[in-house]
C-alpha cells in the first residue's frame, strides 16, 4: 500500500513549507546540535520517521515513495536529520523480524531513533567486514570499528553488520555501549566513528540474514542518499538560476550569455534524467520490483553525477562571492560532495552494477 | 476500447498478440526489413506486410489517434500498455514513420477536418510515406531563415527552390514542406505549412553521400512546381507555430527511437568477443568494465526519462522536455558508438574488403553515422537554447 498522488503532493508541500522556513540551509556548516534536535522532534510529531512503516507495523503507510518526497524536500535544504538512518534503512532492517516489532513501532513512532553502520574504510565497501561477532554469555561480543556513521550520536541502538563464524550479520546494540567518536566534517552533517571494544549483544540482537541482509540495507540507505542528492541538486539549479537572472555585468544580465545558457541547460538535463531514474527507484520499491538493486544503482549514480555537476557549477556561476563562507553555494558542494561518498561513488556504483549484469 | 480498465486491455492485448504477431516478427530486424510503408519500398520478409495490416486494421500503428482517422482512440494509459506488451514479446515496430511521428500529430492538432479525413488514415495503415522538408542550404539552425517559395496562382501555389537533408525523400511519396508565401513579412510570420506530392512534375530529389558510406538524405529541387491550394496547411503565414510543434514531436521521437541506430549488438557483447572470458566472469580490463557500466547506467536512466516523456506525450504533449531527451540521446548513442570502436581498436579502421569482418565495418560506420546524431532534428546548440529560454527561462538580454 502507499499513497495516492494527491496524497504526495500534500506532503511534499507540507515537507516544502516546513523546510524552507524551519530548516533552510544555511551558509554556516558547523552543526547546532540544539537546533538539530528540536527540528527532528518537529518531525516526530508530524509522524515522518513512520511514512514508510505499514500501519500494522505502527507507521503511516504511506509507502516508500512517501518517504523519497520527504527526503527529497530534505535534500533541497541540506536539513541534517535521522530520516534517512533512522526512518529509512533502520526502519527496513526490522521489518520481517518478529522479535523487534516493538522497536520497529518505537522507530515508526518516533520515539526511538536508529543508526546503521555497515561501513569500515574511507571509500564506501560494505562487503569489507572487520568488525567480528564472538559467542559469548549466551550472546555474542562484538569488537571492531565502523567507520563515517551518520546519526550515530544521537541514535538510542545502532545496526551495526559484523563477521560470526563463517557468514555475515546485523546486530541491533545499545547506542551507549558504544564508543562514539564524532567527526567534524565540511558538510556539517552528525557523522561519527563507531567503536566496538567488546560489546555483547542478547542472542534476539541477532537479526535473520546474511550478506544478502547488508546488501539490502546498503540499497535502501543508497536510495535514499539518491532522493537527498536529487533535492540538494534541483535547489541548486534553482538558486543558480535565479542569480543568473539578476546578476548584471557588461549592462546585461549575465543569464543572457550563450555560454551560461547552455551550461545550464546541461545541468537542467542531468537533473531530469536524475529525477526520472530516482522517482523510478521509489515506485519500484513500492512494488517490490525484483530489479530494485540494479535501479539504485544507476539512481544513486546519476543523482550524484547531476548533484557534482551543478555543485561545481553553482560555485563558479555565482563568482566571488560563491566562494565565501557567507554564501549557502559551498555549503551545497561540500554536502554534496559528502553525499556522493556515502553508499557508493561513480566506481563503485559502477563495478558493482557491473556484477549484477554478468560482465 | 476506452470502456477497459487497465488490466482487461491489457488481457485483450495480449490475446491479439498471441493470435496475430508472427514468430518471424519477434526477431531482430536487420536495417533493410524495416517496414517504412510507402509505394516505392517493399521490406524483403513477406511477414512485414502481414503484421502492418494486422496492427493497422486495430488502429494500433497509431493507438493514441481516433478511430476516424485511422487510430483506435486509446488513452495515454492504455497506449503505454499496448507499449509494453509489444516490448515484452520483443516485436518489431509494425511501421516506422515520419507520417507517424511528426506530421500526424500535427495535422491532428492544425489541420482542418477534410485534410485530417484524406492524410491520416493512409499513414497509419503505412500506404503513404512523407520525408519532411525544413532545412535549406542557407537555412539550418537558422530555420526561419527559409527561402523555399510558394507563389499564389489562384487555384494553387507555384512552389521553387530547394530543401536539403531531407531524409529517404527518394523513398518518400510525399513532403511537408515549410515554404515562403510573404517575403515581405518579418522572417516568422510569412512562411507556411505545405503538404506536396513528390510526384508532381518540377521535382528533382538527389541523394547526399555521408561520412559513414550510408545516404538516408537528400537534397530535393523544386523548379515552379505546381501544388493545390487544399494541402496548406493552417493559417497562411501561420506556418511557423506547426513547425516548432513538429519539431517536438521530431525530437521525441528520434531520442525514443535511439536514432534508428541498430542495437542488436552491445558494447558489453563486443568486449566479451575481444577479451573473452564467459557470461557472468567479470571483464578482463577493470577500466573498460567501468566504461561500459557506466554508459549502461545512463542509458538506464535515459530511458526513464524517455519513456516519462512518451507518457506525456501521449497524454497531450511533452514540450520542451523532448529537447532535454535529444540532447541526451545523441550524447549516449555518440559515446556508445566511441567506445565501440575503442573495443575493436584498428579492426575498427576498416572502410570495406575482406580483411575486416562485417561486423566491425558495421560498427565503425555506426560511429560515423552517430556524429549526426548531434545536429539532425535541431542541433545539440538550438536544444540547449530550447531549455535555456522556454525551460528555464533565461533572459534574451
Amino acid at each position: 500500500m502507499s499513497a495516492n498522488e494527491e496524497e504526495l503532493a500534500l506532503l511534499r508541500d507540507a515537507a516544502r513549507h516546513w523546510a524552507t522556513h524551519e530548516a533552510p540551509a544555511s551558509p554556516e556548516h558547523r552543526r547546532d546540535p540544539a537546533a538539530a534536535a528540536r527540528r527532528w522532534r518537529s518531525m516526530v510529531e508530524m509522524g515522518w520517521p513512520g511514512v514508510a512503516v505499514p500501519e500494522a507495523a505502527g507507521g503511516a503507510g504511506m509507502g516508500f515513495v512517501g518517504m523519497g518526497v520527504l527526503l527529497h524536500e530534505l535534500g533541497r535544504e541540506l536539513v541534517d536529520a535521522p530520516l534517512l538512518a533512522s526512518g529509512l534503512v533502520g526502519a527496513q532492517a526490522l521489518a520481517g523480524q518478529p522479535q523487534q516489532a516493538d522497536l520497529l513501532a518505537r522507530v515508526a513512532a518516533g520515539t526511538a531513533t536508529l543508526a546503521v553502520a555497515l561501513n569500515e574504510r574511507a571509500h564506501h565497501a560494505p562487503e569489507v567486514i572487520e568488525t567480528t561477532a564472538e559467542p559469548a554469555a549466551g550472546g555474542w561480543r562484538l569488537h571492531g570499528i565502523k567507520r563515517y556513521v551518520l546519526n550515530a550520536a544521537e541514535a538510542d541502538r545502532l545496526v551495526v553488520s559484523a563477521r560470526a563464524g563463517d557468514g555475515v550479520a546485523l546486530f541491533v546494540i545499545d547506542r551507549a555501549r558504544c564508543g562514539i567518536e564524532p567527526l567534524d566534517t565540511i558538510d556539517g552533517r552528525s557523522c561519527a566513528h563507531v567503536v566496538l571494544d567488546g560489546v555483547d549483544v542478547p542472542p534476539a540482537g541477532r537479526l535473520h540474514g546474511g550478506a544478502e541482509a547488508v546488501q539490502a540495507l546498503d540499497t535502501w540507505a543508497r536510495l535514499g542518499m539518491a532522493a537527498e542528492l536529487l533535492g540538494a541538486a534541483e535547489r541548486m539549479l534553482e538558486i543558480t538560476v535565479d542569480y543568473l537572472k539578476t546578476r548584471e555585468q557588461f549592462g546585461r544580465r549575465i543569464g543572457s550569455f550563450q555560454a551560461l545558457q547552455h551550461r545550464a541547460a546541461q545541468m537542467y538535463v542531468a537533473q531530469e534524467i536524475a529525477r526520472a531514474a530516482v522517482e523510478e527507484a521509489w515506485a519500484a520499491a513500492d512494488r517490490g520490483d525484483a530489479g530494485l538493486a540494479r535501479m539504485v544503482l544507476v539512481a544513486k549514480q546519476v543523482a550524484g553525477d547531476a548533484a557534482h555537476l551543478i555543485s561545481k557549477e553553482i560555485v563558479q556561476m555565482h563568482g566571488g562571492i560563491g566562494m565565501t563562507s557567507e554564501h549557502v553555494a559551498g555549503r551545497y558542494l561540500k554536502w554534496t560532495r559528502c553525499s556522493e561518498q556515502h553508499h557508493g561513488t561513480g566506481a563503485w556504483l559502477a563495478r558493482r552494477y557491473a556484477e549484477l549484469a554478468g560482465f | 476500447m476506452a470502456e477497459l480498465d487497465l488490466s482487461q486491455f491489457r488481457s485483450m492485448v495480449r490475446e491479439w498478440l498471441a493470435m496475430h504477431l508472427p514468430a518471424s516478427m519477434r526477431t531482430p530486424m536487420p536495417e533493410d526489413e524495416m517496414p517504412w510503408g510507402g509505394r516505392k519500398t517493399r521490406s524483403p520478409h513477406p511477414d512485414t506486410e502481414r503484421w502492418l495490416q494486422a496492427m493497422a486494421a486495430q488502429g494500433w500503428t497509431a493507438p493514441t489517434w481516433p478511430r476516424e482517422y485511422g487510430g483506435a482512440g486509446l488513452s495515454a494509459d492504455q497506449a503505454a500498455v499496448l507499449r509494453e506488451e509489444l516490448a515484452r514479446l520483443q516485436a518489431r515496430p509494425a511501421l516506422f514513420s515520419f507520417g507517424l511521428w511528426m506530421l500526424g500529430p500535427v495535422l491532428l492538432e492544425f489541420a482542418d477536418e477534410a485534410q485530417k479525413r484524406r492524410f491520416l488514415p493512409p499513414i497509419a495503415r503505412g500506404e503513404i510515406r512523407w520525408c519532411q522538408g525544413y532545412s535549406e542550404p542557407g537555412a539550418g539552425s537558422d530555420l526561419a531563415s527559409l527561402k523555399l517559395r510558394a507563389v499564389d496562382h489562384g487555384d494553387h501555389w507555384r512552389v521553387s527552390g530547394q530543401k536539403v537533408w531531407t531524409s529517404y525523400a527518394d523513398k518518400s511519396d510525399w513532403i511537408f514542406a515549410l515554404v515562403r508565401t510573404d517575403p515581405t513579412a518579418a522572417r516568422h510570420l510569412g512562411i507556411s505549412f505545405l503538404l506536396i506530392d513528390l510526384a508532381t512534375p518540377g521535382i528533382t530529389v538527389r541523394p547526399i553521400h555521408l561520412i559513414s558510406g550510408s545516404s538516408p538524405f537528400c537534397e530535393t529541387f523544386f523548379d515552379d512546381v505546381r501544388v493545390p491550394k487544399d494541402q496548406l496547411v493552417g493559417p497562411l503565414n501561420g506556418g511557423w507555430a506547426i513547425a516548432k510543434r513538429l519539431l517536438e514531436h521530431e525530437r521525441q521521437n528520434v531520442a525514443a527511437g535511439g536514432f534508428g541506430a541498430d542495437r542488436s549488438v552491445t558494447n558489453v557483447q563486443l568486449a566479451r568477443r575481444v577479451l573473452g572470458g564467459g557470461a557472468g566472469e567479470p571483464l578482463g580490463d577493470p577500466v573498460l568494465r567501468e566504461q561500459l557500466a557506466g554508459q549502461a547506467m545512463f542509458e538506464e536512466a535515459l530511458a526513464l526519462c524517455t519513456r516519462r516523456v512518451q507518457r506525456s506525450l501521449d497524454a497531450g504533449g511533452a514540450g520542451p522536455m523532448s529537447s532535454v531527451i535529444k540532447i541526451a540521446s545523441a550524447r549516449a548513442n555518440q559515446e556508445r558508438a566511441e567506445l565501440a570502436v575503442e573495443i575493436l581498436g584498428m579492426d575498427a579502421m576498416g572502410w570495406s574488403g575482406d580483411a575486416f569482418a562485417a561486423a566491425a565495418v558495421a560498427e565503425s560506420r555506426k560511429w560515423l553515422r552517430s556524429k549526426g546524431h548531434s545536429i539532425e532534428g535541431g542541433t545539440t546548440e538550438i536544444n540547449l537554447n530550447v531549455v535555456a529560454k522556454r525551460v528555464l527561462g533565461l533572459p534574451d538580454q
